[in-house]
């Protein structure tokens, strides 16, 4: 059995004489798809004139040469070259609009997967393409529309040709999709298929694209160079590139007239590289099909976990480790070697679960050679149920497993070290907090918190996929803007980082202040390195556990191998257009009541936007 | 044969199943002293898009069986060019491809067969314009690939490109007249270029047309600073290329109804011009007489395509079939 396919690749066409035999070619040389023009480039019609207009025979070929199941999944359209909707005499206006409406239709009669065009120029000369595209996808067609757009300006090459053009800086060509998506709304059909360039982008510009909905990368024949042995091969650089590009799993399609002695040779080494590219860590493989998937956070206060849920958190490799390690350190550092005999530590673990920081616990007072008594608090029964089995085969006596919410249980006495992990992925978005604060009166005075510190992140993001995401959770029942009112816990892949995270809300165990308020307001300034559209915020957090035991997922300190957490994403309703060096300003309020807590948020710089979730009417943490 | 297996029945039938079919949409036209003329042809609405050349020693009758040898290109042909004084001449190719044929008579049964004497695939998409220098050893060509390139004809070999250098579609490239370095490039980007492989920077703005993209060009014999424009509106413009970037020296907007494709001067007869465009009209200008029209002809049923001159008369291919001949008066 062959080895599975890494790569959906697919062969462009620039002209096919013969379709089934250009369709035979691409598949018999492990193409996975072809782009073909759909009718002739050079042949142009005649809408206005009444006599040729009524020209005789068919305007291209017929749709009989391949079967529909072809035509559904292996052909992407390709629009005439030409078409320019956009031209201010009303004749060549007509004539290209109706051009158009007969390719776009065409397609949609043929039920193709997509449909391509080249972009040339911005949107000043592109609004009634703009128009005619944002129609047509907005009708129930089947097909997405790919939108090629150069990684480099052409104008740039031209320009060095030119001897009354200096090195005058070219408009980058982020600008002219962006234009097109704006005027379009950020329409979900529209992908953006990248053309490699020669030159490559500064990494900024190539990290803003991996922002964008890319659909696929093109990569034509004259970027490739000759091996040894003769074969097509990448320099490295571009090898780079499409190892940056990996993680989304990109389609690749192939363009230009064919250089080496096989077509297939190009694929095989394509495939080649998204093999050596596939990253397998342990994230990637916990991760994998949750990219840029919304999931709305636990609340696991208020619903008790399932069984699976536990089981899942339960095989994170690095956590209970370090855990582990910050409770050693803890143990080592209440009991001096010359009270290892006579002291008993009493380590209270509030939020049991099924009990793996019980099982860290016991570890780590074992490889410390000290005494410990461990008090393990589960307000869910059925949770309670897996801790007295561990209980009675294989704890004994060391654990004493107490079945009630931890903030209502009266402890018999204090705990030495107050072991939890109620962290969700913003840090506090789980309520530590308020749960610790309520038993913290059974921690002895010189009592350490596991973890004694935590801190939430915050970074400006652009994601047209997660925005349009976004817009699509939108429910009957809820609040018209609810869905941009709620954080959501997502994988963050398809992503743009507009500036490096901040830190947001601290939290410190146990919380000695004389008025314990969790209530939190911050304003946070972030500068654009260049132009971008903010789509809204991502959340990380950073926990100490106890000294030099951290962990965290905030990207620059991230835990090696850690799975239990993706980011959290807070949306906002309405993109904010960004230019370089432009200050975001964003405030983040953590407000609380009795019943529950939730958060606001809202930018203020570069132009103020309205509150989101106010009173907490579309989100809230529930106590 | 069963009603409902039309579509299969159609799929799998092979190129020996189907009946000849005669390459219809005529794209060019060359006539060449003392060798005679060249038809190429492309089919662009049918099962497939191949293309046709067809050599005619004597052309005076046009009809497609009364060729003197006929020659299929895999892909549609759009341009050629005469090395004139030779035998050869160039096609280009829809898929990019370039081939220089020349024109054999058999020794033994005196009968002509056209001969592929180089052929070459730089370009990476349909090639669009191709315009042979004074001295023969040297092409340019166009292309969809924005691309522009300069071409050794004796040994095939392309000694420039410029990629991409315009930034749409190259529509139209022709050599200055007595000139080995000199051409022009019209682009869908509005730009019209002069380009002189001289020159370390080979490039410079003709003329940046604010309204739509140019699609034709042709250079004035006679006064070889003189550059003939056509654009995607019917517009034509004359240039003084000495005057980089300057105003016309004379513009007729409305010169055509549609978007420009081919224009070409009378080499016998300096002062005029004719043009076709995306429609049936076929103009003759003066350019002694501010660009007078001084004969038009709409007879053609479909889009005008190839023009060429042999002498006052003037031959015409087009999409529908057909070639015309006009005879010009003075």
């Amino acid at each position: 059995m062959a080895a599975e396919k890494q790569v959906s690749c697919g062969l462009d066409f620039c002209s096919v004489p013969d379709l089934s035999n250009c369709l035979m070619t691409a598949t018999s040389s492990r193409y996975d798809f072809i782009c073909i023009p759909l009718v002739h480039p050079k042949f142009k019609r005649e809408f206005v004139d009444p006599e040729l207009k009524k020209r005789p025979g068919p305007f291209t070929r017929s749709d009989m040469i391949l079967c529909s199941s072809d035509w559904n999944n292996l052909v992407i359209g390709k629009l005439s070259p030409y078409i320019d909707v956009d031209c201010t005499n009303p004749i060549s206006r007509k004539n290209n609009e109706e051009t158009l409406n007969q390719e776009l239709a065409l397609a949609t009669h043929l039920g193709l997967p997509a449909i391509t065009f080249k972009l040339t120029r911005n949107m000043n000369q592109n609004i009634n393409f703009a128009r005619i595209i944002y129609n047509k996808s907005t009708t129930p067609c089947a097909f997405q529309v790919w939108v090629q757009v150069p990684m480099e300006n052409p104008a740039k090459q031209a320009n060095t040709y030119r001897s009354d053009k200096g090195d005058d800086a070219v408009e980058s060509t982020w600008e002219w999709w962006n234009s097109l998506r704006l005027v379009c709304d950020f329409h979900g059909k529209l992908g953006v298929a990248l053309i490699v360039s020669h030159d490559i982008p500064s990494a900024e510009e190539i990290n803003r694209w991996l922002g964008e909905p890319l659909k696929c990368l093109i990569l034509p024949t004259t970027l490739f160079i000759t091996n040894k042995k003769g074969y097509p091969v990448l320099s490295k650089a571009h090898q780079m590139l499409l190892k940056k590009f990996s993680p989304l799993r990109v389609q690749m399609i192939l363009s230009g007239s064919n250089r080496h002695q096989d077509i297939t040779f190009y694929h095989n080494y394509l495939d080649h590289l998204a093999k050596t590219y596939q990253s397998n860590g342990p994230v990637e493989r916990f991760a994998r099909g949750y990219e840029d998937y919304l999931q709305c956070p636990l609340q696991p206060l208020m619903d008790n976990l399932e069984s699976q849920t536990y089981e899942i958190f339960e095989k994170d490799p690095f956590k209970y480790n370090q855990y582990q390690t910050a409770i050693y350190q803890g143990i080592l550092d209440k009991i001096p070697e010359a009270e290892k005999d006579t002291k008993t530590l009493v380590i209270m673990v509030v939020g049991a679960g099924r009990g793996p920081l019980v099982r860290a616990s016991l570890n780590a007072a074992e490889k410390a050679q000290r005494k410990v008594k461990v008090y393990a608090v589960e307000k869910n029964p059925n949770a309670i149920l897996t801790l007295q089995a561990l209980e009675k085969e294989i704890w004994g006596d060391k654990v004493t497993v107490v079945s009630s919410d931890m903030r209502e249980w009266v402890a018999p006495e204090k705990a030495d070290i107050l072991v939890s992990e109620l962290l969700g992925s913003f840090g506090d978005n789980e309520l530590s907090p308020e749960c610790l604060d309520g038993v913290q009166k059974f921690l002895s005075d010189d009592g350490i918190s596991i973890p004694c510190s935590y801190t939430s992140y915050i970074s400006p993001v652009q994601s047209s996929k997660l925005y349009n995401e976004v817009r699509q959770c939108k429910e009957k029942d809820k609040h018209p803007l609810a869905h941009f009112e709620t954080p959501y816990v997502v994988h963050l892949q398809n992503k743009y980082d507009i500036a490096q995270p901040q830190p947001l809300f601290t939290f410190v165990h146990p919380n000695k202040e004389p008025f314990i308020d969790n209530n939190r307001y911050e304003v946070k300034k972030f500068v654009a390195e260049q132009n971008s559209v903010l789509h809204g915020f991502s959340g990380y957090f950073e926990a100490i556990l106890y000294k030099d035991a951290t962990i965290s997922i905030e990207p620059n300190t991230h835990s090696p191998g850690m799975v239990s957490w993706f980011p959290i994403f807070f949306p906002i309703k309405e993109a904010v257009l960004l230019n370089a060096g432009d200050v975001v300003e964003a405030h983040f309020w953590r407000r609380c009541t009795l019943k529950n807590v939730w958060y606001e948020w809202c930018v203020s710089k570069p132009a103020p936007c309205s509150i989101h979730n106010p009173n907490g009417r579309s989100y809230t943490i529930g106590l | 044969m069963d009603p409902n297996l039309n579509a299969e029945i159609y799929r799998n039938m092979t190129s020996a199943d189907i009946p000849p079919n005669v390459d219809r949409h005529l794209q060019f036209i060359l006539v060449s002293d003392g060798i005679g003329a060249i038809l190429g042809a492309s089919n662009m609405t049918d099962r497939y898009w191949n293309g046709t050349v067809w050599y005619y020693k004597d052309h005076t009758d046009f009809n497609r069986d009364k060729a003197t040898t006929a020659m299929k290109t895999e892909s549609g042909v759009c341009d050629g060019a005469c090395l004139s004084g030779t035998n050869k001449f160039v096609i280009c190719e829809d898929s990019g491809v370039l081939q220089i044929l020349s024109i054999n008579e058999m020794a033994d049964t005196h009968n002509y067969e056209l001969q592929c004497l180089g052929y070459s695939f730089e370009h990476d998409d349909a090639i669009t314009s191709v315009s042979a220098f004074d001295t023969n050893t040297r092409l340019v060509t166009g292309g969809m690939d924005y691309c522009i390139k300069v071409w050794d004809t004796v040994e095939l070999y392309s000694s420039h490109t410029f990629s991409p250098a315009h930034t749409d579609t190259v529509t139209c490239v022709q050599a200055q007249p007595k000139s080995i370095d000199i051409f022009a490039s019209t682009s869908l980007d509005h730009d019209a270029l002069l380009w002189d492989l001289r020159q370390p920077k080979p490039a410079s703005c003709i003329i940046k047309n604010v309204e739509c993209g140019l699609t034709a060009a042709a250079w004035n014999p006679k006064n070889v600073h003189e550059l003939v424009i056509g654009d995607a509106d019917g517009r034509i413009l004359v240039l003084d290329v000495r005057q980089s970037n300057s105003e016309p020296v004379f513009q007729n907007p409305r010169a055509f109804s549609r978007g420009v494709y081919r224009l070409l001067f009378n080499s016998a007869r300096n002062d005029q011009f004719a043009g076709c465009c995306d429609s049936t009209e076929v103009k003759v200008f003066d350019t002694s007489h501010n660009m007078e029209v001084i004969y038009e002809n709409k007879n053609h049923r479909d889009f005008v395509r190839g023009l060429a001159w042999d002498q006052n008369c003037l031959l015409t291919a087009s999409w529908d079939n057909t070639v015309l001949e006009h005879a010009i008066s003075s």
